[in-house]
């Protein structure tokens, strides 16, 4: 412990003290828009410093075999900060109109982020452990928070038990490996796992699955839905976004480490999984009609997608994962911002709620249209350039059984994205109630306007985001 | 700068046109015409640039580029060229994009800033990809042309216009995503050979295939363009899309839509893969002939009017295919006249059937009848374009479908007599539209009116054009000349036989371009 760098650390320090001071602002005086600035400056001032440890040129560190910080773990922090602080100003009109009791929401999605950020720049199971925990007890307080509704309290519950099940698997996993090898640490780890035997290949397996939960991939996406349908909008953003996201990137560092990929049958396994994530995630979404349970199975065939990249295990495969991690953040929290920015109670749920929508609304049509087309990766969005990416990695690497997979997967995926968006278009007849969008934020037009903005410029420009990507290196 | 602008006036004008039209109503069609005009003149520009310059002098036919570097991490360059193919191509598209957006003046009434803006970002993505030399912008552009595409069927189509804006999108993104895979395939198969990862087209031309490789990669590319031709078994989306989108939807679908297809193996497939298209040119064949007696009787049971002339469509791309795979510069040149040729006739026909539709309110032929008598321009339009269509000597489809016969019969004359089957079935077909629509007895009570004088004007300029190349084919033929031979000289000529006669013929056509 005596040659800690307290310079580099000071992001998680920083964040983790955040949300004890807003506890403890909220114990003096309690205001949600108070409370609401100060969770955005925390963020902000993480932020920032997030960007000066990335201007300084550093050694990448070891924190006691515990944490790294590197460029890596860092773009992701900068990533899920900015992602946070986008979601937060969703979060506020929102749980203004919502709920009664605002202000431990800012808090429990402080250390959800804490959580988030502590994952993504693990290295050692004991982090790993940590850091999922922290971000999943949040979760189960944020999805139930709008308790008024059974949904919500329900979603809460489903994710509680699954989510600890999972962590158990994961638990479980963790322990056979440590009986085997002796080690926590990633690298030691990776340097004793050549010889297989039964008990490690049982540790891997189980860990697979606790991942597969985290990550929601077919065999183990039942929950996602549910959990999607029953959290508030802003908490489905950052469950499909930052968990989701922060799970992937610990998955990366621990395949790369470990280099596990060197046994053919966690790629079989991975190949099996992305293969089935993606055509069911995309056929299970084609007959939803709730908008949000129809955003959780296109989830599905999103980390479907990203787990070709990842299984690629090119050197594109870092840089498509990051790329594509970026464009799905930006998409999936401006998807999910639009359905929760309007100043009405609850929020829009049901496909057919959007009628109409493109010749009442058309700035926010446009924006909520950009996004799926981000999703669908038609060219010029910031997803067309993800899902690009992670064709040229599966190409690259041969996958073409993959590559297909995915290309059969995005036609489907079409489908479903389309009809939303023909609803949009779809004007409304004269004498039908009238819509149940209410007022619109400003607020939120004004950030949608900017992930919509950023969907296109990562779409049309994509060159300085991948020579930035390009700097980082995965150690 | 002009080829940039080519693209990017229909792009502004598009976002233009929407703006306009929130502050002042009615404005839209004003840009819209506006913008195309800008554009045909661009085209025109262009065409003249290209006569007045020595083809021989100019490399690979190209006589004008623009290169920017665009996602240099990927070796994406902005990179547009244009040869003698590409301006015919070009220039259809300036001339239908003109037609698409007077025929919709008086047609569409309602959301019209979207219409335009929607209209011309398909001419954009059109024109992108005839003139793209970077595959990774050329599938850009492919994708962007159905996007607006999809909304001007979905929007402004008839009554089943969300069946076949679905079905017509998922076809053709199929192909797209199946292209991008083989793309994909060829620039890392070419990067890992030499060294540089480039989406070029002159680089990519180069690689180095083994046999086994070539022919996935083909398929990939070939996929996607027959769909977009059609080719028979995959023309399953065409009869909707035509049938129910806008007639300026329709104009563009079958005038230029189609086109890209048949572009996209002359100038990818076939060069990129010279073996393996030559391995499979004969079950191409012989799908080419199906299309074009398959198409040609669906169209003839069709009494939708619309509809009928979707499959006219699918049996006039037969002969495309037949003389694309005949591989000889005859028959490619002859290819290249069937499309300017069934862009305008097709075209012109579907404009026919939008203002027959917009009077008399049915796209059923059986409810037509006698209308020569109550309007008679429309009458001698129909005749014309239905003479065009079933290939009249003096009218440019024959000139187009006898030079991709004569070009075939010297490879495969067993196709081409097959084929020349299917002139008798156009002819049947054809023929069928007058009698039902404008002879026998006129059952409709109410009188409708007979052409406009813009639908005049655009319809007289549409015939002209047709019996200009139909007595005069040597401007197409003589323009596309320089990039044909370069794109055929990556097949090896499989009869040389032919080839004394094949210069013959075109030596003959030169000169008579001359007079």
């Amino acid at each position: 412990m005596e040659n800690i760098d307290f310079n580099l650390l000071s992001p998680l320090i920083l964040l983790a003290v955040a949300p004890v001071a807003t506890l403890m602002v909220i114990a003096i005086y309690r205001n949600h828009t108070v409370t609401f600035c100060l969770a955005v400056i925390l963020l902000v001032l993480f932020l920032i410093d997030c960007f000066r440890l990335w201007s300084l040129s550093f050694d990448n560190q070891m924190v006691d075999d515990l944490l790294m910080i590197d460029k890596f773990g860092l773009f992701f922090m900068i990533l899920i900060a900015i992602g946070g602080i986008l979601i937060l100003f969703i979060s506020y009109s929102y749980l203004n109109n919502n709920v009664k009791v605002a202000e431990e929401f800012y808090v429990l999605f402080l250390t959800a982020l804490v959580g988030a950020v502590v994952l993504v720049s693990s290295i050692h199971f004991a982090t790993l452990f940590l850091g999922l925990e922290i971000l999943s007890i949040s979760l189960y307080a944020m999805i139930a928070y709008t308790r008024e509704w059974k949904n919500s309290i329900e979603g809460g519950l489903k994710y509680l038990i699954l989510a600890a099940g999972s962590s158990a698997f994961l638990l479980f996993g963790m322990g056979l490996i440590y009986l085997q090898t002796g080690a926590l640490d990633f690298e030691a780890i990776g340097s004793s796992l050549e010889k297989v035997n039964l008990i490690s290949t049982a540790g891997l397996a189980m860990m697979l699955v606790g991942i597969g939960f985290k990550l929601g991939l077919v065999p183990f996406h039942i929950w996602t839905p549910d959990i999607y349908q029953g959290a508030p909008a802003p908490v489905t953003a950052l469950i499909a976004s930052v968990s989701k996201g922060s799970m992937v990137v610990v998955l990366v560092r621990f395949l790369h480490t470990t280099n596990s990929q060197q046994f053919a049958w966690i790629i079989w396994t991975f190949s099996a999984m992305a293969i089935a994530s993606m055509l069911i995630g995309s056929l299970l979404a084609l007959k939803q009609s709730n908008l949000k349970r129809l955003l959780a199975y296109s989830s599905i065939a999103h980390l479907g997608y990203l787990l070709v990249a990842i299984i690629a295990g090119s050197d594109f495969s870092v840089e498509a994962v990051t790329y594509y991690l970026v464009a799905y953040f930006i998409s999936i929290i401006g998807a999910f911002g639009i359905l929760s920015i309007f100043n009405s109670t609850g929020e829009i749920e049901q496909v057919s709620d959007l009628q109409g929508m493109f010749w009442t609304r058309p700035w926010l049509s446009v924006i909520f249209g950009v996004m799926f087309f981000s999703l669908v990766g038609i060219p010029l969005t910031a997803g067309f350039i993800g899902k690009f990416y992670v064709v040229m990695a599966a190409v690259n690497s041969g996958l073409w059984a993959l590559a297909i997979t995915l290309v059969v997967s995005s036609a489907i995926g079409l489908y479903y994205y389309l009809r939303v968006i023909k609803t949009m278009l779809t004007p409304v007849a004269k004498d039908a109630p009238k819509s149940a969008l209410g007022q619109l934020s400003t607020m939120g037009l004004v950030v949608m306007s900017i992930l919509g903005l950023l969907v296109i410029w990562f779409g049309v420009f994509p060159s300085q985001l991948i020579a930035v990507i390009r700097s980082i290196e995965v150690l | 700068m002009i080829l940039v602008a080519l693209i990017s006036t229909l792009v502004l004008g598009g976002l233009l046109a929407m703006l306009l039209e929130k502050w002042v109503t009615g404005s839209a069609k004003w840009v819209g015409l506006v913008a195309s005009l800008l554009t045909m003149s661009l085209a025109g520009s262009l065409w003249i640039q290209y006569t007045g310059i020595d083809a021989s002098t100019v490399s690979n036919g190209v006589f004008m580029v623009f290169k920017k570097p665009w996602i240099p991490e990927f070796g994406i360059e902005f990179h547009l060229e244009v040869d003698g193919l590409g301006l015919v191509m070009v220039m259809l598209t300036g001339f239908l994009g003109l037609v698409a957006v007077l025929i919709s003046w008086s047609q569409v009434k309602h959301k019209e800033g979207f219409y335009y803006l929607n209209l011309l970002w398909t001419l954009a993505g059109i024109m992108g990809v005839f003139l793209a030399f970077d595959l990774f912008l050329f599938y850009l552009f492919w994708e962007v042309m159905l996007v607006p595409m999809y909304f001007l069927i979905s929007i402004w189509g008839s009554a089943n216009r969300i069946y076949a804006a679905y079905k017509f999108f998922i076809y053709t993104q199929i192909g797209g995503l199946l292209m991008l895979v083989a793309l994909l395939g060829l620039y890392f198969l070419n990067g890992s050979s030499t060294g540089v990862y480039s989406f070029n087209y002159w680089d990519l031309i180069k690689t180095v295939l083994t046999t086994e490789q070539s022919m996935w990669l083909m398929w990939g590319f070939l996929i996607a363009f027959l769909i977009k031709l059609p080719v028979l078994p995959l023309h399953n989306w065409l009869p909707d899309a035509h049938g129910e989108a806008p007639t300026a939807g329709s104009v563009i679908l079958a005038g230029l839509l189609l086109k890209t297809g048949a572009y996209g193996i002359l100038r990818f497939v076939v060069p990129f893969f010279p073996d393996a298209s030559q391995s499979i040119a004969m079950p191409a064949m012989i799908l080419g002939v199906c299309g074009i007696l398959y198409g040609a009787k669906l169209a003839f049971a069709q009494t939708d009017m619309k509809r009928l002339v979707a499959y006219t469509s699918v049996s006039h791309m037969g002969f495309v295919i037949i003389g694309i795979f005949a591989f000889n510069q005859l028959a490619w040149q002859g290819v290249i006249m069937q499309l300017v040729a069934h862009g305008l006739s097709t075209g012109a026909l579907f404009v026919l059937a939008g203002i027959l539709y917009q009077r008399t309110g049915t796209r059923d032929i059986r409810k037509y009848g006698g209308l020569w008598a109550t309007v008679p321009r429309m009458g001698v339009a129909g005749l014309i374009l239905v003479l065009a269509s079933l290939g009249l000597p003096g009218l440019a489809n024959f000139v187009a479908e006898f030079m991709t016969l004569a070009g075939t019969f010297t490879t495969t004359p067993i196709i081409a007599i097959a084929a020349a089957i299917g002139l008798i079935a156009a002819a049947v077909y054809s023929l069928r539209i007058m009698q039902k629509v404008f002879y026998g007895q006129d059952t409709a009570s109410e009188k409708i009116s007979d052409l406009s004088s813009m639908e005049t004007l655009t319809i007289a300029t549409v015939v002209f054009l047709l019996i200009y190349l139909g007595l005069n084919p040597g401007p197409i033929t003589r323009t596309v000349e320089p990039s044909i031979k370069q794109l055929i000289s990556q097949v090896e000529t499989p009869d040389k036989g032919g080839f004394s006669y094949r210069t013959q013929v075109n030596n003959k056509s030169s000169s008579n371009g001359k007079h």
